[in-house]
């Protein structure tokens, strides 16, 4: 047999719609895509979003907890006759029991909302 | 760039009828062949952000051949599993003659492909050699081989 086997092979006709078929499902899978992709990005958004959101709390607990003990600090260093602090309103109350004394100690309008 | 809609569907008309005729000397049955041919081309619209238009049809006949030998590793699972198929293989009208069918059938599939994309769809060894992730030489053997073992095997019936 000298005959080239592509001679011999048969040409077939695809089955039609094929070209169809494939247009639907690019659509398809455009209109897909095009959701996908902010999607794909969601966790990194929330990500920013829980960071822009919780961190400036956190950081003006972390300065109201500052001034607080630096208040109590200067308190507890005044002498023991009278109660002193630089950074907060100090107020004795009186109480029935006559060896204990009560003082609030309350931070400033500013410091608290800080 | 990545390729356009239209880039695709032109790929498409231009090589469907090659593509088929390929993957039908491989599977054998029409329903096959379309599902192959229509997923290779959505594989490589899934990826077209990174596809270059000018290695649009090599890469469709890659996917198609990747798909095509998945096939026949399954069916071949399933056959070993004694499961019954339904992918039963076409006697259609246009089918291609019995003694063809059973040349190509004694070939190994690596050989089957080379002859086929070479003398059904046209390809140069080169062409070929890329697709298939082998060197020229290998190619060029495979083909030498598959004539041969073609001829050899359709003599008797000539």
């Amino acid at each position: 047999m000298n005959t080239s086997p592509t001679k011999i092979f048969r040409e077939l006709e695809p089955p039609p719609g094929g070209q169809a078929r494939l247009r639907l499902a690019m659509a398809s899978e455009t209109e897909r895509t095009g959701w996908r992709q902010p999607r794909r990005w969601a966790p990194a958004f929330a990500a920013i979003l829980l960071v822009t959101l919780v961190l400036p709390f956190a950081s003006r607990d972390k300065g109201r907890e500052d001034q607080a003990r630096e208040a109590l600090e200067s308190v507890l260093r005044s002498p023991a006759n009278g109660f002193e602090s630089r950074t907060a309103k100090i107020k004795e109350n009186t109480t029935p029991s006559t060896g204990i004394r009560l003082v609030v100690m309350e931070l400033p309008q500013d410091v608290k909302d800080s | 760039m990545p390729i356009s809609e239209a880039q695709l569907t032109a790929c498409y008309q231009d090589s469907q009828r090659r593509l088929y005729n390929v993957l039908h000397r491989l599977l054998w049955n029409a329903q096959d062949c379309q599902d192959v041919m229509h997923e290779a081309f959505m594989q490589v619209w899934r990826r077209r952000e990174k596809v270059e238009a000018a290695r649009l049809e090599a890469l469709v006949f890659t996917a198609a051949l990747n798909l095509a030998r998945n096939q026949l590793r399954w069916r071949s699972l399933r056959s070993f599993a004694g499961i019954e198929d339904n992918h039963c293989v076409t006697a259609a009208a246009d089918d291609e003659s019995p003694a063809i069918k059973r040349a190509l059938g004694q070939l190994p599939l690596a050989q089957r492909q080379v002859l086929l994309l070479s003398e059904i769809a046209g390809f140069s060894t080169r062409e070929i050699a890329a697709m298939l992730g082998i060197p020229e030489g290998t190619v060029g053997s495979r083909k030498h081989q598959a004539l041969a073992r073609m001829r050899d095997f359709m003599e008797p019936s000539q």
